[in-house]
C-alpha cells in the first residue's frame, strides 16, 4: 500500500464506480469480499487486488477502464520528483482544507517523518480539539496512510501523504501538483506508471 | 522606483484584499510584502509572512469562491457571474460579497448598455502558491491594466 494508492483510493473509487455498470461494480464488489474480505475502497489501497479482480470481471476492457479513470483523476508530472498533478476537484478540496484548517494541518505535520500510532498522533498534536474527527477526515480523503493493513487499529501507524502541494491560478484554470511523501516508499508513483 | 511607487498607490485597494495588513505598521507590511515587476511588466506581489499567506489560501480553498474567481476573466456585472456559478444562487451572492469585501474583486465601471449596471473585476490576475505543513509561499499577478484609478464607492447590501 504506497501513499500514492491511498490518496487516490477515495477519487479513483468515485469516478470508477460511475464509469463500470450498476451489475459490474456489485460483481467486482462481491468477487473482492469472498477473495480477499475487502471493501471496493480497501482493495484500491492495495492495488494488485482490485486490478486482478476487475480483469476477472470485466476481461480485457479492464486494463484500458483503469488507465481512464486515472487519466480524470491526475496526471503525472515528474516521476523523479514524485509529482502528481490532481484533477479531481473533490480531492483538491479535501487537500486544501486540510493544509488550511490549524488542527488538521498539525496532525499532517506530526506524521511526516515516520509513521506513528493514532495514539501518537493525538498525544503529539498541539490541538486537541475534535481530534478523532478530524484523523478520520484525513484518513477518509487518503491524506494519512497505514502501511500495515493487516495490523489492530490500536497498532496501526500513520503518515502523511502529502510532502508539499503546489497550485497554478491562471486564465480560468485551476491546477494542483503534489508531491508525494516518499519516506516508506522509494517509488510511491509506481502504481500508475 | 516611481514605476512602483505609482503601483503602490493603486494597489490601495489591494492592501485591504491582504486582509491582516490593516492592523500592522508599515514596516511589518513591507516586511510581509515585496513587490517586483517581471519581463512582462506585470506587477507582483510575494507574501512572506506566513499567517497572510494562509488567509489567502482560504480564500481559494473555498470552492465557491474560488469557481467565482475563476469565472471573471473580464469586467462583468454580478449576475453574470452569479448565473455562470454551478452553486445555489443565495451561497454565491454571499461568497461573492465576502470576496468584494475582502478586496478580491472591485467595482470597476459599468455596463455601456441602456441600463446601467455596476461591473466588476478580480484583482488578483494569476496566483501561485507552494504550500507545505511548515512553509506557505504566495505569488500574486496584480490586474493593475483593468482596475480603475479611483477606487469607487459599493454600495452597502444587507
Amino acid at each position: 500500500m504506497t501513499a500514492m494508492e491511498t490518496l487516490l483510493a477515495s477519487s479513483f473509487e468515485k469516478t470508477f464506480s460511475g464509469f463500470v455498470g450498476n451489475d459490474e461494480i456489485r460483481q467486482i464488489k462481491n468477487s473482492l469480499f469472498e477473495q480477499y474480505h475487502m471493501t471496493l475502497l480497501s482493495s484500491i489501497k492495495d492495488f494488485k487486488k482490485f486490478e486482478s479482480t476487475t480483469e476477472q470481471i470485466l476481461g480485457s476492457s479492464g486494463i484500458p477502464l483503469i488507465k481512464k479513470t486515472f487519466n480524470q483523476i491526475c496526471h503525472l508530472e515528474s516521476k523523479p520528483n514524485h509529482i502528481v498533478e490532481i484533477k479531481d476537484e473533490s480531492l483538491r478540496n479535501a487537500i486544501l482544507s486540510s493544509f488550511e484548517e490549524p488542527i488538521k494541518k498539525n496532525i499532517l505535520d506530526v506524521a511526516f517523518d515516520y509513521p506513528i500510532t493514532i495514539w501518537e498522533i493525538a498525544a503529539k498534536a498541539k490541538m486537541q480539539e475534535k481530534i478523532s474527527e478530524n484523523i478520520a477526515y484525513l484518513i477518509s480523503w487518503g491524506l494519512l496512510a497505514t502501511c500495515d493493513s493487516e495490523d489492530s487499529e490500536d497498532n496501526k501507524k500513520y503518515y502523511s501523504t502529502i510532502d508539499c502541494f503546489s497550485v497554478n491560478i491562471e486564465d480560468g484554470q485551476f491546477h494542483m501538483y503534489v508531491t508525494i511523501n516518499d519516506i516508506l516508499n522509494p517509488e510511491p508513483l509506481k502504481l500508475i506508471y | 522606483m516611481d514605476t512602483i511607487r505609482n503601483a503602490n498607490n493603486q494597489l490601495d485597494p489591494g492592501e485591504r484584499a491582504m486582509l491582516a495588513c490593516e492592523n500592522t505598521t508599515n514596516s511589518s507590511v513591507k516586511s510581509a510584502i515585496s513587490i517586483h515587476k517581471d519581463l512582462d511588466c506585470m506587477l507582483w506581489i510575494e507574501l512572506n509572512e506566513h499567517s497572510l499567506s494562509e488567509k489567502i489560501i482560504r480564500i481559494y480553498s473555498d470552492p465557491t469562491k474560488r469557481q467565482i474567481l475563476l469565472l471573471i476573466d473580464k469586467p462583468v456585472p454580478k449576475d453574470e457571474i452569479l448565473k455562470k456559478c454551478s452553486k445555489s444562487q443565495s451561497s454565491a451572492y454571499r461568497k461573492f460579497n465576502e470576496l468584494l469585501r475582502v478586496g478580491f474583486i472591485l467595482p470597476v465601471g459599468y455596463t455601456k448598455a441602456f441600463n446601467r449596471v455596476r461591473v466588476y473585476d478580480k484583482i488578483i490576475s494569476k496566483a501561485e502558491f507552494s504550500v507545505s505543513t511548515k512553509i506557505s509561499q504566495i505569488r500574486l499577478q496584480i490586474n493593475l491594466s483593468r482596475l480603475p484609478e479611483r477606487q469607487m464607492e459599493e454600495p452597502v447590501y444587507p
